[in-house]
């Protein structure tokens, strides 16, 4: 018996290690799916959710940099006042960016591990929607990561850094290529939120991002620029239902508007319309100033209560009930509400218009117009890529220049401006302007042809109205046009010479994250990372 | 007594009645359940003999060198015994015993390993006198313990009379025919302190009734060492140290962890300024393994490791404490707790125990004979300590204005830059006018003197079988942060069962249910009452916030612009962030005896814990008015522990002899956690799941398994040399296929130099030198790409690669080398011991996850870092300057001093450092823009380096400024938040039936990046911002161009500037000096004779801890503040809850 027991316990002590037969189903998690498992299909519609939605960081700097809207809030200040803030979140966009154009390759890779000729047109869809993702780090930063991006199974972990040239370059011949490779022969992509896989769709919708990254060289490379717009020139979206719009339905991190969901109090408590949107839509007799405007309900507490509805603006007299009957004034940048320093205290401000409220209750900002507040909180607003709109005004541009993209500058202004007031509702119905006052508008509201540049600067306002909430490309083409031109803000602690920052400085994320690379990256441009510093791109 | 049928010992007798049935059943729980382990050493011990007419004492070596069992007499009663014949083969000892003391006026009782001889009761003849024979009397007593049990076998001594006689079972012992007359008494018993007193012996002579004291310093102690193997201390090769559990009881610590401070050489303990039931930060010998969750040694109890993993701690964004392991264990229920510090004593655990064990032994019924019942009450009450030391010139207000309108106040938050305080009625946030001057004491408004109470009922019982224990738990502990408190309940069922003279049963079973309402927010600003309180300028009382919210609408009174600074009020009363826990916790183990000399042991750990949390906001949060569901969750977590083990002792020769266990371990850890939670409530004051709009889930799975063999062989030659060597082989699910296993060995020497050399008042002199390579524990799923799901939108699904990448040269875990030397004295009849030990440990290939380049596609990667070094030297001193028949005082000193290194980065391609947690007051974040300041491993320095920007520089060292306000320079580190020097020491005195103790704890050579000093200077409420107020300031500096400054700043700008610039002014010298705790009693007088008392002894002591700190360099706060207990935040602090002291009183009843 005592041999046994003896024995048994031996066996059992000696036998231990060598029981392992379940170790790689123990080592398995459950919670996530196999290689085996996994749809490529589904990487892409999370790239395509994530592409739409690079960060809300757009609002709090590139929607006040372009002075389109306007905050008191130090959340803000970075783009409104160019103060120390406008270090402080510029690794929001690179991270995001960056995150989902890996999520691109991660489909692009699987689909390659799986079946290359299958899913043929994931690989060529993800192709295109990294090359729209990526122009935007690349137009934010100057040199980023690029040719290495998505290679951390590889063992890349710290990508180089490459030239903004070698990178727009590369961007035009794989978007030819991946255009070319899209086969309608081939399974179509059921990832794709914004066309079903359709394929015609997305021919279009690649030669629209072409064209948008051939426009960006006019100053840079204009020949090249020129034989890529030519290129797209025809190819390009031909009406608003070509729009490319990703829907939201906020449910999820991915799926929830962030760029365009004024949600949090410090979003919607202290954002006006800026005075220079609000101007220019004046100036021009513009039905929209009244169609995505409202102002709060009198005092602090309605200012602060997103579920108070606000007051439309009207010009019926007298209002009808939820209305004033009043213009619209829009909020200039680089103030605030406290009077720590009283030169951008707001109620200096030039024109101020008075406080609404009295007591504890005072509103500040309560006369300043803000955005239609029950439209801007969803967090199911979809979101736009590239709109006809924009296209239109590129290729109106680009013949303003006289090269041949088919049609004339003035008929694609046209179609642009219209286009751009009749997409509102596919943000939200509540937008719709009716096809009478759109019309009426458009008909007044030809091409300036006295000059090419009354030509660009009307075409390019025009462009950075339709751009609102995709404050990155708004910014962008800005920087690339000079149009609209604005007037920089002087704020006492701007750490930029007063001048609105052309660029963002790199992540602080990557001194760690990846140091040598990012080091060469500052070498690169001097030594010294400064948002004042102009992209290879942005030529004087 | 009921409780005496569970132990009752024919129910098991008829479960094992037969031995087939008994075979029967040890090998269905070996083969089919494999899960109990085996083990032994017990009381059927064997022997051979053959000797003629031999001389007792001669046999008592024989028998001492064959078992191991020692003999304890004193040579006078072998006076008038006979020589003895006797000749057995293989015959069980007491048989043995029997026969050799058959006819001797002797009698023996065996105690553990000790076999006491005593006299037989009153047959110690009369001296022969001459002439008329003095009157003789009866010298009679009781000899006890001091916890009031009667110790059969005392040895009671008049020397003068060279009269000796024992104590029988009750305690009681009879000295007859002793002459009228003085004499010195002396009563001895094993392990206990010699006792000694003058009696006058007449007619009416009182009976003596002595309570022995525990001995403090036995010469030959048996410790437990890993896997519950107990050993002779003085064969050990390595350092450890045991902490008797009354020590921890006294003064209750709600983390029993913390009660260790200051304990132990070598080990570091940090508590969380969190509130009750936070968690601790545990290290022992400094920081050698950092890169998993597991950072804290591995906790053991009873010889079964059990889950010790911090449930959450606050980081650079706030949060809130919620616990580790051994923070629901019941002090009350601990015997003691011993350190394993070194890579040797720790080896047999293998991998998980690379940062040490901390074993924790709960009592059993061992004690006493018979039923015992024991009572114990704890009350104490907590304070707040307000370390701050705030100005008091300046109240409410920007650049000098004072708050004129309730949105001025709004505006205005936290600002202390007002104007100079006059006492003029001004505006506060009730809407009326307050005097704008300093209130006094601010934070006593709001923070509660908080009662705790903890009672303990505890059930004994043993007989010749077995013995048991039981006891019941209940504490009620409020926190000084109102509306949060922690109650606990537990039960410790304790059994220990001789099924047949060579089975033994052993069954620990530990049930808790815990509760913790509200546990507080820390650190970061939002939802935290702690911050707003603590750095609310000092014109504005908490009553003036009250009551927090509006009574008609319930929205949150929020007294900044954006919600995000909460009101106190409404974060302490209608925020919940609740949480529940049960857990079973269970050994069990069974031992076998076959010979002497050969053992098994099974045994069955399960630690099961169930969680649950609640968090939630309600309706009218200031943030979000719909109210938020942040998590709502359930966690199970099971640690499964299989383990068998042979051992085999052998004493080959006289000199030499050999112990070895064998041994294997199957461990099964599993995690499940699913939570929800949802972007707001649908329906207002409605807090539940189904009320959810964008309701969201969360699943968490993780599994692992290791298989373990191991082996320890210990070979002693004579009694002075002893030889070891462990190894253990871990198979581990987490590593790839074909690379599982990790083997790590150790070896360990230890000699006892005394025993060779003779050395006058010297019993103990031992030089130890041990060496363990060890390694750490790879990362589940760690092994495979995935791919993971996140549902759909538009019936469309998406989802995305994990975010973590492979590093194949990260697949191995850590190996860490150890070598460790120390020395132990023990001097003057063990009054002076001392016991140092030098240590020095290498990590290599630490496993870092890093953040990598997202352009990677990834987030994070893990990278082995190239080494660490930990060095340093353990001293514990222990003496007794004083001891006389009434008093006697006992001091217990110990030091560490441990340098720290990471001597290479290694692969991780980082330039010089590492970065772990960042620093929000100067993260860049947007309340208080700043360049950042975080805690980083450099290269070449200790670990844990605090790195903050320093002021700027010129070429001739002149301060550069940029509107007169200096700017940042260069990060630089600015030393390490873990201290290179700590320890403490404790100092007992006693005096007849009083005790006074008190401890005294220290810490130097360590910072802290102070979040308070930042807020406080930002906000104007620290001195240092009083310079400039009137009049501005003019800063001696240059600007960029070389020139002079002449631009004088206005003190708020300057001062809100610089802070955010230059945050090496937030860094400060943490060390420290405190009195940690003290404690006086007084223990009641009972006679057993009093049969109307129920009591047995009642013991009343009062406490404090936390009392005063004697030395430290860190304004406006306490220097061991801090929110987090992860060493990736070591170092910081800031809107933590303020120090506590507590004072309080303990009571102990034991009952007849």
């Amino acid at each position: 018996m005592k041999r046994y027991i003896t024995s048994c316990i031996l066996l059992f002590i000696i036998t231990i290690p060598g029981c392992t037969k379940d170790f790689n189903s123990i080592n398995t998690d459950p919670t996530q799916a196999t290689a085996q498992q996994f749809d490529p299909n589904n990487l892409f519609a999370a790239g395509e959710l994530g592409c739409a939605n690079v960060t809300e960081y757009q609002m709090y700097n590139l929607s006040c940099i372009t002075q389109l809207l306007a905050s008191t809030w130090s959340n803000y200040s970075g783009g409104d006042k160019y103060d120390n803030n406008i270090f402080s979140s510029n690794d929001r966009y690179f991270s995001e960016g960056y995150t989902y154009a890996g999520y691109l390759t991660s489909a692009i890779n699987l689909a390659k591990q799986k079946d290359s000729g299958l899913y043929n047109n994931v690989i060529q869809m993800s192709r295109i929607m990294f090359v729209l993702d990526l122009q935007r780090m690349t137009d934010i930063y100057g040199d980023v990561p690029y040719f290495q991006v998505g290679q951390g199974q590889q063992g890349v972990f710290r990508p180089s850094y490459d030239a903004q040239s070698a990178i727009y370059y590369n961007m035009l011949t794989t978007l030819d290529d991946a255009i070319n490779k899209l086969d309608p022969g081939k399974p179509l992509a059921t990832g794709d939120l914004m066309y079903g896989g359709n394929i015609a769709q997305w021919k279009k919708f690649g030669y629209s991002v072409m064209l948008r990254v051939a426009m960006r060289l006019v100053k840079a490379d204009p020949a090249t620029a020129q034989k890529y717009a030519e290129e797209a020139g025809g190819k390009t979206f031909t009406t608003i239902a070509d729009n490319a719009i990703v829907p939201m339905d906020g449910l999820h991190d991915l799926s929830t508007n962030k760029t365009a969901s004024l949600i949090h109090l410090i979003d919607f408590e202290q954002i006006r319309w800026g005075k220079t949107f609000i101007d220019y839509l004046k100036n021009t007799n513009d039905p929209r100033l009244y169609s995505l405007t409202e102002k709060t309900d009198t005092g602090l507490a309605f200012n602060n209560d997103l579920t108070h509805p606000g007051l439309s603006y009207t010009i019926k007299n007298p209002a009808p009930a939820g209305s004033v009957n009043e213009v619209p004034i829009g909020m200039p940048n680089g103030y605030l509400l406290d009077s720590s320093s009283q030169s951008s205290y707001i109620r200096n401000a030039l024109n101020y218009p008075g406080s609404t409220g009295t007591g504890a209750n005072v509103s500040l900002l309560g006369n300043y117009a803000r955005p239609v507040m029950k439209v801007f909180s969803r967090k199911d607003l979809p979101l736009f890529l590239i709109t006809y709109a924009q296209t239109e005004f590129l290729l109106a541009e680009a013949a303003v220049r006289g090269w041949n993209v088919g049609g004339t500058a003035s008929g694609h202004f046209t179609n642009g401006v219209g286009a751009a007031i009749e997409a509102l509702p596919q943000w939200d119905a509540s937008l719709t302007i009716s096809q009478n006052d759109i019309s009426a508008f458009v008909n007044g509201f030809p091409l300036d042809i006295s000059s090419q540049s009354n030509s660009l600067n009307q075409i390019n306002s025009q462009y950075w109205l339709t751009s609102i909430f995709d404050f990155i490309e708004a910014w962008s083409n800005w920087r690339r046009s000079g149009y609209p031109v604005l007037t920089p803000v002087n704020y006492q602690f701007n750490v930029t010479n007063g001048a609105i920052p052309r660029r963002l400085t790199y992540p602080s994320s990557e001194k760690g994250a990846n140091p040598q690379s990012y080091q060469s990256a500052v070498q690169k441009l001097g030594g010294v990372d400064l948002p004042t510093l102009r992209v290879w791109w942005d030529k004087q | 007594m009921k409780l005496t049928a569970l132990c009752k010992v024919p129910f098991i007798r008829q479960l094992f009645r037969s031995q087939t049935f008994l075979v029967m059943k040890l090998t269905s729980i070996l083969l089919l359940v494999a899960c109990l382990q085996v083990s032994a050493s017990g009381k059927a011990q064997s022997i051979t003999l053959s000797v003629r007419n031999s001389p007792l004492e001669n046999l008592f070596k024989t028998i001492q060198r064959q078992t191991g069992y020692s003999f304890i007499y004193t040579r006078v009663i072998l006076q008038d015994t006979k020589n003895v014949t006797v000749s057995v083969k293989g015959e069980d000892l007491e048989k043995v015993l029997n026969e050799i003391f058959n006819g001797q006026p002797l009698s023996f009782t065996i105690v553990d390993k000790y076999i006491v001889i005593k006299r037989k009761l009153s047959t110690i003849p009369a001296p022969q006198t001459g002439g008329l024979p003095p009157p003789t009397n009866e010298v009679t007593g009781t000899v006890k313990s001091e916890n009031g049990e009667p110790l059969n076998g005392a040895t009671v001594t008049i020397k003068k009379l060279g009269r000796t006689c024992t104590s029988n079972e009750k305690g009681e012992f009879v000295l007859q025919n002793v002459p009228n007359g003085n004499y010195q008494v002396e009563i001895s018993f094993v392990g206990y302190e010699k006792f000694t007193s003058e009696i006058v012996v007449s007619n009416n002579t009182p009976p003596i009734t002595v309570g022995l004291k525990k001995s403090k310093s036995k010469l030959d102690e048996v410790v437990i060492t890993a896997l519950g193997i107990s050993k002779s201390e003085r064969k050990l090769g390595y350092a450890i140290t045991t902490v008797d559990g009354t020590l921890l009881n006294e003064a209750k610590e709600p983390n029993v962890a913390n009660s260790l401070e200051g304990r132990v050489a070598g080990l570091s303990i940090n508590s969380v300024n969190g509130g009750p039931g936070s968690s601790a930060r545990i290290l022992i010998r400094g920081i050698s393994n950092f890169s998993s969750g597991t950072v804290g040694p591995l906790i053991v109890l009873n010889g079964v490791p059990m889950d010790n993993t911090n449930q959450g701690a606050a980081g650079t964004w706030g949060g809130s404490d919620m616990g580790d392991g051994i923070s629901s264990i019941n002090p009350d229920d601990i015997e003691n707790v011993t350190v394993l510090k070194g890579s040797t004593a720790s080896a047999l655990y293998g991998s998980r125990a690379s940062n040490g064990v901390i074993q924790i032994t709960t009592k059993s019924g061992n004690s006493g004979r018979g039923v015992g019942v024991e009572f114990s009450s704890n009350f104490y009450v907590n304070q707040i300590i307000n370390n701050s030391d705030y100005q008091k010139q300046y109240g409410a207000g920007q650049n000098g204005n004072r708050p004129l309108s309730l949105s001025d106040l709004t505006n205005d938050d936290l600002n202390s830059w007002g104007q100079k305080f006059d006492g003029a009625p001004s505006i506060a946030q009730d809407g009326k006018m307050h005097p704008y001057s300093p209130v006094s004491n601010p934070w006593n408004k709001f923070y509660r003197t908080a009662p705790v109470t903890t009672n303990t009922i505890a059930f004994t019982h043993s007989d010749k079988n077995g013995n048991l224990r039981f006891s019941l738990s209940q504490t009620d502990n409020e926190s000084v942060m109102p509306n949060s408190n922690l109650k606990r309940y537990s039960g410790n069922l304790n059994l220990h069962q001789n099924i047949t003279e060579k089975l033994k049963l052993s069954l620990m079973a530990n049930f808790i249910n815990e509760n913790v309402k509200n546990r507080p927010y820390l650190n970061d600003f939002s939802r935290n009452a702690n911050f707003i309180i603590q750095y609310m300028p000092t014109n504005i009382s908490p009553d003036y916030l009250k009551p927090g919210w509006d009574p008609l609408t319930m929205k949150e009174s929020v007294i900044d612009q954006t919600g995000y600074y909460g009101n106190p009020w409404f974060s302490a009363y209608k925020l919940m962030n609740n949480t529940t826990r049960n857990r079973f916790l269970t050994s069990t183990s069974l031992k076998y005896d076959f010979t002497q000399d050969l053992y098994a042991q099974a045994r069955l750990g399960l630690d099961y814990i169930s969680d649950g949390e609640f968090e939630a906001e309600p309706t009218g949060w200031g943030i979000s008015s719909q109210g938020k569901l942040e998590d709502q969750m359930k966690q199970e977590t099971t640690e499964l522990n299989i383990d068998g083990l042979i051992g085999y002792n052998h004493n080959f020769t006289d000199k030499i002899s050999i112990n070895t266990v064998l041994g294997g371990n199957i461990r099964k850890f599993k995690r499940e956690r699913v939570g929800f939670n949802n972007q707001n409530f649908a329906e207002p004051f409605l807090y539940t799941v189904a009320n959810s709009v964008g309701l969201g889930y969360d699943y968490q799975f993780s599994q692992l398994q290791t298989n373990s063999a191991y082996y320890t062989v210990d070979i002693s030659r004579d009694r002075y040399l002893t030889l070891s060597t462990t190894g253990r082989y871990d198979v581990f699910s987490t590593l790839p296929s074909g690379q599982r296993g990790i083997f790590t060995p150790s070896v360990s020497a230890s000699f006892l130099f005394n025993d060779l050399l003779h050395i006058p008042k010297m019993s103990l002199g031992k030089l130890r030198l041990s060496y363990a390579q060890t390694s750490g524990e790879a990362l589940p799923y760690h092994t495979q790409i995935t791919y993971q799901p996140l549902g759909s939108v538009n019936g469309i699904p998406y989802g995305v690669p994990q975010s973590f990448v492979f590093n194949p040269s990260a697949i191995k875990p850590y190996t860490m080398k150890e070598f460790e030397a120390g020395m132990e004295l023990k001097l003057f009849q063990s009054r002076l011991g001392v016991n140092a030990t030098y240590f020095n440990r290498r990590t290599n290939g630490e496993l870092v996850s890093q953040p990598v380049s997202p352009s990677s596609g990834y987030n994070s990667s893990y990278f082995p870092i190239g080494a660490t070094t930990n060095k340093g030297i353990e001293l514990e001193i222990k003496g007794t300057p004083f001891q006389n028949k009434g008093f006697s005082w006992n001091i217990n000193f110990n030091f560490s001093y441990i340098t720290n290194k990471l001597v290479s980065i290694g692969d991780t391609g980082k330039l010089g450092y590492i970065e772990l947690d960042q620093y929000r007051p100067a993260n860049g974040g947007t309340v208080w823009p700043g360049d950042g300041s975080f805690v980083a491993h450099v290269q070449g320095l200790p670990l844990s380096q605090l790195m903050v920007s320093d002021y700027k520089h010129d070429a001739k060292g002149d301060i550069i400024v940029n509107n007169g306000i200096p700017i940042a320079g260069d990060f630089k580190p600015a030393g390490s938040g873990l201290p290179k020097i700590y320890g403490g020491i404790n100092n007992e005195f006693h005096y007849n039936r009083f005790s006074l103790a008190f401890l005294i704890d220290y810490r130097f050579k360590v910072k802290v990046l102070s979040g308070t000093n930042f807020i406080t200077t930002y906000y104007g409420l620290n001195k240092n911002t009083l310079p400039g107020r009137e009049g501005g300031i003019l800063f001696k500096g240059v600007n960029t161009d070389g020139s002079t400054n002449t631009t004088t700043v206005n003190a708020q700008t300057y001062y809100q500037t610089l802070i955010n610039n230059v945050s090496i002014i937030n860094v400060l010298d943490a060390s420290f000096i405190k009195l940690r705790q003290v404690s006086f009693g007084y223990e009641f007088p009972f006679r057993s004779g009093e049969q109307r008392n129920p009591f047995q002894s009642i013991k009343v002591s009062l406490v404090g801890r936390n009392l005063w700190t004697i030395l430290k360099h860190t304004p406006n706060l306490d220097p061991e503040a801090n929110y987090s207990s992860l060493p990736v935040d070591a170092g910081l602090e800031g809107g933590n809850l303020p120090a506590v002291r507590s004072y309080g009183i303990n009571l102990n009843f034991r009952f007849k």
